[in-house]
């Protein structure tokens, strides 16, 4: 069963402060993802790897194409729905970056809890991902890139979204850090969910990844 | 189901305008041929309830004035402002001040706007409930206290004259004044600005609880980009009068179209 169906999606943008130049992120991309899959995305910086998770997410509007959310619902064109439709469209759809937008005052767990659980799932949640028990009432701010993004993967994973798009989630983390949160995904991926993930190092943890495809100036190339 | 509030056409206009600025691509805002001045124009948003929408634009872009009509401190030129239904953009006299106490509550960004400073904390807010009829002194006496607590105010400040407060505490009170009435939307009109950012950070935090506790729709007028993109799911841009740019705030924020849009973002402190 396919989850989402990606047809010639094109992004550009267009900066109007360096005179209207215009820059083609994306040139035509297709991709299907199965329910269930893991899909990484690799490529050089700027080749557009990011660029499709977004337009997926519809952090960025798409030019051009269709992006067929099929899964944990009715289909939805995360291209062409409108803004009330998107926003219910992610409930089942998620977007984990490597950044955290740091809300003053709110501790992680707490922060991870508004998201969709309670306290102390959030709490286990936190301590599967490796953040130190001590850190959990700790207002993020103050922590560490790899602190954050472990942060940011737990409110990815709070809540069970028939896709989730991961990007370079686990960058600024230490291996023995990487490897809980890889483990923690692949538990997500084993009770269903359909990833399609951006890694500059493909993960080697058994039974995650299924295909890895690559890209290079916004189009995918053969591997 | 209807959304709480749809706004269509709104249009301010200080003057008394011809055809060539009423014009729909009219771009001034003020009018080389008759000399009008316009607030905003043409601005049309919808809010659903348990909603933020943003409003974000630079000085003089029509955002406090679209806020202002919202609470009908002003009647709009044209246009039409329906709350759960009904056009309140006319609304005068009784009917408006009921639409104020009981329906609309508002943090202005100068607390003397919003609040009589001669006054406590208590009496502000509780001029609310006198406003929609209340008459039992315990009753509101007992509202007013358990709003007071609900903002993080000390109880003991509660008769304290507003004059001696700090500016944070003042925008707690002016919070406390608007939501007494239990109201079905917040404005808030640059709630932060001008506050500490430890100040801020404690207001935000507020913001968002009341927001997760009431289910309140809010909009949320703003310079700082991080404020609207930690509070807003939706945002207007606005630019000389009109909205020029709307969406999904993260979208907006993180694929801006239009050229205004763009140089606001890429003027933001990061």
């Amino acid at each position: 069963m396919t989850a989402l169906a990606i047809h010639n999606l094109r992004k550009s943008f267009v900066r109007h402060l360096n005179g209207g130049e215009r820059r083609d992120v994306l040139r035509g991309i297709d991709l299907e993802l199965e329910a269930g899959s893991c899909t990484v995305l690799r490529g050089p910086s700027g080749s557009g790897k990011s660029s499709v998770l977004r337009c997926t997410y519809r952090t960025y509007r798409a030019d051009a194409g269709r992006i067929l959310l099929c899964a944990g619902g009715e289909d939805v064109d995360m291209a062409t729905a409108n803004d009330r439709e998107v926003l219910r469209a992610r409930s089942r759809i998620g977007l984990a970056t490597q950044f955290l937008d740091v809300v003053p005052r709110v501790g992680a767990a707490d922060l991870v809890a508004e998201h969709g659980m309670s306290r102390e799932q959030a709490g286990e949640t936190l301590s599967a991902l490796g953040l130190p028990a001590a850190l959990h009432d700790a207002a993020p701010a103050n922590f560490s890139g790899g602190e954050r993004q472990i942060v940011n993967l737990a409110i990815a994973l709070a809540v069970p979204r028939a896709v989730l798009l991961l990007d370079e989630v686990t960058a600024s983390l230490d291996p023995v850090r990487r490897g809980q949160a890889l483990q923690a995904i692949a538990a997500r991926k084993a009770a269903g969910g359909t990833l399609l993930a951006v890694f500059h190092d493909v993960p080697r943890t058994p039974g995650l990844v299924d295909c890895v495809l690559e890209m290079r100036e916004g189009r995918l190339v053969p591997g | 189901m209807t959304a709480l509030l749809e706004v269509s056409g709104l249009t301010v206009c200080y003057g008394p305008g011809c055809s060539a600025c009423s014009s729909p691509i009219a771009e001034q805002i003020a009018c080389a041929d008759c000399g009008s001045v316009y607030g905003c124009r043409d601005v049309c948003l919808e809010l659903d309830r348990g909603e933020i929408l943003g409003i974000v634009g630079e000085s003089g872009s029509g955002k406090s004035t679209v806020l202002s009509c919202l609470n009908l401190d002003r009647a709009p030129t044209a246009g039409r402002i329906l709350l759960d239904g009904d056009d309140v953009a006319g609304a005068q006299g009784a009917r408006r001040r009921r639409l104020r106490a009981a329906d609309l509550g508002i943090v202005y960004q100068t607390p003397q706007q919003g609040l009589d400073l001669a006054l406590s904390a208590g009496g502000n807010a509780a001029g609310r409930l006198l406003a929609l009829d209340w008459r039992r002194y315990d009753e509101v006496r007992g509202r007013a206290l358990a709003h007071h607590e609900s903002v993080e105010l000390a109880p003991s400040r509660i008769d304290d004259p507003t004059l001696t407060f700090s500016g944070g505490m003042r925008q707690r009170v002016q919070l406390a004044k608007a939501l007494i009435s239990t109201p079905k939307l917040l404005l808030l009109d640059e709630p932060t600005s001008g506050l500490d950012v430890s100040v801020q950070a404690r207001i935000l935090d507020l913001i968002r609880r009341i927001r997760r506790e009431a289910e309140l729709a809010m909009v949320i007028v703003s310079h700082d980009l991080a404020v609207i993109r930690m509070l807003a799911e939706r945002v207007l841009v606005m630019q000389a009068g009109r909205v020029i740019e709307s969406g999904l705030t993260d979208q907006v924020l993180g694929d801006p179209q239009h050229p205004y849009t763009q140089l606001l973002v890429s003027s933001q402190l990061t």
